[in-house]
């Protein structure tokens, strides 16, 4: 029921966060166990999209014509509406975590791949040729001297993907997995803004403390280089 | 031999990526729609995600739990994704409605509940071998009209006939697929005669909230909302039955059923515990006072003695 | 009847009031763009004095794009004293629209070289004109790729506008998609091809607008930040294409 004061609002909000039931971890709907069920999902797209996203990047630096078919392809997947995705899964892949991970991990393609690729290309040849006087192989190169180069730009492409993958696993419940979206779903049928509210904030909170864990881990790594991408 | 060491990498990591993905899969689906035939008495139990829907499909898992039946339930589906589950065999069960069923089959809706019910039963059972069991005919979660009650006191209005004379000078609100379906807000119009002076579209509960406001006068609503109480609404009678039926029954797939036939008894005594009111209330607690489901469940199937 | 025609005819149906959702629709994305820009530019050169802040700000801003934009107008819609109106829509989607500009408007002022900003205060520049003659001309293409990221995820999200009961193309959608028919369909594209048309316009007009701005000196050079910053702050996937 939409509240008619700001006063109103913030009632129904303290009322929400009193409810006992939200709270017990016992319940699978409980807001505890909502929050693991999205960070397992979130957690599972991310590590299959860079386990996709990395070789693609590769490939493109190593065949640079490869870049705006993959690009063009990554963009239109990003383009098709999660709805219609799903419909087009559901008799394939059913109503399994897989068909709420497929859209996550197609929509991150474009982000990672831009960055995974803009990553590699800023390393210094100059280095590489370093390697390759030194009698490096091709892996040993890679594994050795660019990885470790293009690490900090990667992790901020990964960073960037974190959060729109916490946002867009909100989605997931459209395929009956339940995580942190169901709270939206069900604040709008019917309205109940209270509850829009407090999930609103708890995402943007998830989503900001992954943000700065990955900032710790990307300074972390580039201790001692100068910073190559600016905050 | 450099291009084949390139390309091999991302073989490996695309078929781990695959393998991970059938991994993650399996584990969440151990009770899947073709499991049915080999495990004993276990189901997978759909359910969109509107209030009655959500409210019937706890009612369902808790009598077949009682019955010894494991419930996979599958939640928050939708028109979109929910038939075409039951259709693929995704979904062994969930509670349908039978203006809902007609229109996934492309047929017409029919007003009378009686008659609803026995075309869209038939034609599942005949289309897509699936068995429509006693529909609930006293809950109609249909399309009604609403004002507001101090304004149905102050005009007399009780029934939509009421309203026709003055309808030139009212604006409507309305919930988008009301407009969009053919024989729900237009039918109504054309079998009353009714010609309202402005028409806006909005989500259904923010529909109540523009009536409030000043900014609409009467709204088309759900017949079970919790709004039209909460709000202090006036459902007006639909004295000319232009409005489709939407009466639930659980839809069970065939083979299903033949492995499981003890699910009819089970779940029919439903059909006429359930009523309009009666559902009215339980989604007040559902979706008001935000009671879960399966508690407000629970409790009336308590205090039905069926549970 | 074709689609094409199909199409043709409804927008040309007096009693589908195509001039009239244009008009909604316009209003509302305009007005949003706008104060993005009004907003965020000054907010991002404030932010962009003080490490803390701007750092504070960029977070912020990049979580903020983790709310499902429809959480968005729940909120805007719920915030009582605002009420079921165009003010509402506009303040929900300005709130969408300011990240992208701030994010860039920081980060290009964070780019540039700090020995130009060195010479204009070694010239006796104030903080205004070293901002107005120095730095903002030098930022301004990059602050321009932050509106053009703006304008294409505002425009791809008024469509939303309809569950306000603010109409616009929304309206077209929602209700088409609720019909399985071949008008259903017409009805769909009707209005969602000039959703996707602003967009591209919006798109591929800013991107001129952005190469125009960028100093002739300038434009062989490439901007890697900037790039990467407008780009995460990308719409949610496939909103153009339909609202629900």
């Amino acid at each position: 029921m939409p509240p008619k004061t700001l006063q109103e609002l913030l009632s129904q909000i303290n009322t929400y966060l009193h409810n006992k039931y939200i709270w017990d971890a016992s319940r699978d709907d409980s807001i505890p166990r909502l929050f693991v069920a999205h960070m397992t999902l979130v957690g599972w797209s991310l590590l299959i999209s860079v386990l996709i996203a990395f070789p693609i990047s590769l490939l493109i630096v190593r065949f640079t014509n490869l870049y705006l078919p993959a690009i063009s392809v990554a963009g239109l997947l990003y383009t098709v509406p999660s709805l219609v995705m799903f419909s087009l899964l559901v008799p394939i892949t059913g109503l399994t975590e897989t068909t709420a991970i497929i859209p996550l991990v197609l929509y991150a393609q474009i982000v990672l791949i831009r960055n995974f690729v803009a990553a590699i290309r800023a390393v210094d040849p100059v280095l590489q040729d370093v390697g390759r006087g030194l009698g490096m192989s091709e892996t040993q190169l890679l594994v050795r001297v660019t990885l470790p180069l293009a690490l900090p730009v990667i992790i901020a492409g990964l960073r960037v993907a974190t959060v729109a993958t916490i946002g867009l696993a909100t989605i997931a419940p459209i395929v009956s997995y339940n995580d942190l979206g169901s709270l939206i779903f069900n604040g709008f049928q019917p309205f109940y803004p209270a509850q829009l509210v407090v999930v609103a904030v708890l995402i943007t909170l998830i989503a900001l403390i992954a943000d700065v864990l990955l900032l710790g881990v990307q300074r972390l790594l580039s201790r001692g280089r100068a910073l190559v991408v600016a905050q | 031999m450099r291009v084949s060491r390139m390309f091999a990498l991302p073989m490996t990591a695309l078929i781990g990526a695959v393998l991970l993905l059938s991994a993650c899969g399996s584990t969440s689906s151990n009770a899947g729609g073709g499991s049915t035939t080999t495990t004993p008495k276990a189901v997978t139990l759909g359910s969109k995600k509107d209030g009655d829907s959500v409210l019937e499909s706890q009612m369902y898992k808790l009598l077949l739990e009682k019955a010894g039946y494991t419930v996979t339930l599958k939640s928050g589906l939708d028109n979109k994704t929910a038939s075409p589950a039951i259709f693929s065999g995704q979904l062994d069960l969930y509670p349908e409605f039978t203006g809902t069923g007609l229109g996934n089959l492309g047929l017409p809706s029919v007003a009378d509940p009686q008659k609803a019910y026995s075309t869209v039963a038939a034609a599942y059972e005949s289309q897509k071998q699936i068995t429509w069991l006693d529909a609930a005919l006293n809950l109609n979660d249909s399309y009604g009209v609403c004002v507001p009650n101090a304004v149905a006191q102050a005009k007399n209005w009780t029934k939509i006939s009421d309203i026709v004379a003055t309808a030139g000078t009212l604006r409507l609100a309305t919930p988008p697929d009301a407009v969009s379906q053919p024989d729900v807000l237009p039918n109504m119009l054309k079998v009353y005669g009714i010609t309202f002076k402005k028409t806006t579209q909005i989500d259904s509960t923010l529909a109540y909230t523009s009536v409030t406001q000043g900014q609409a006068d009467v709204l088309i609503c759900y017949t079970t909302d919790a709004n039209i109480v909460t709000q202090n609404f006036t459902l007006l009678t639909d004295d000319k039955v232009a409005f489709p039926a939407y009466n639930p029954a659980p839809i069970v797939r065939d083979q299903v059923l033949t492995a499981h036939p003890d699910i009819k008894t089970i779940l029919n005594p439903l059909a006429t515990k359930l009523t309009t009111s009666e559902i009215t209330k339980l989604i007040k607690l559902y979706a008001i006072d935000k009671t879960p489901a399966d508690v407000v469940a629970k409790q009336w199937l308590k205090d039905q003695g069926l549970l | 009847m074709n689609l094409v025609s199909l199409i043709w005819a409804y927008v040309h149906d007096p009693a589908n009031d195509f001039g009239g959702h244009t008009h909604d629709f316009l209003l509302v994305a305009l007005w949003s763009i706008a104060m993005s820009i009004i907003i965020g530019v000054p907010l991002g050169i404030i932010a962009a004095q003080n490490r803390v802040v701007a750092f504070l700000a960029t977070s912020l801003s990049g979580a903020g794009r983790a709310i499902p934009t429809i959480a968005f107008f729940g909120l805007a819609a719920a915030l009582p004293i605002l009420g079921l109106n165009d003010r509402s829509a506009i303040i929900a989607l300005t709130l969408l629209g300011i990240p992208p500009i701030l994010l860039n408007t920081i980060a290009g002022l964070q780019g540039v070289d700090n020995t130009l900003v060195d010479a204009a205060r070694g010239m006796g520049m104030t903080f205004t004109q070293r901002m107005v003659r120095v730095q903002l001309p030098l930022v301004l293409p990059v602050i321009a790729a932050g509106v053009r990221t703006t304008a294409v995820q505002v425009i791809a999200t008024t469509p939303l506008i309809t569950f306000l009961g603010l109409g616009g193309y929304g309206e077209y959608i929602v209700g088409g998609i609720g019909r399985s028919t071949d008008a259903g369909t017409a009805q769909v594209l009707a209005g969602a091809i000039p959703v996707l048309a602003l967009a591209l316009l919006a798109e591929y007009g800013l991107a001129a607008v952005q190469r125009a701005l960028t100093p002739v000196g300038l434009r062989k050079q490439t901007i890697p930040v900037a790039e990467i910053v407008a780009d995460s702050a990308s719409a949610e996937p496939g909103k153009g294409v339909m609202a629900a």
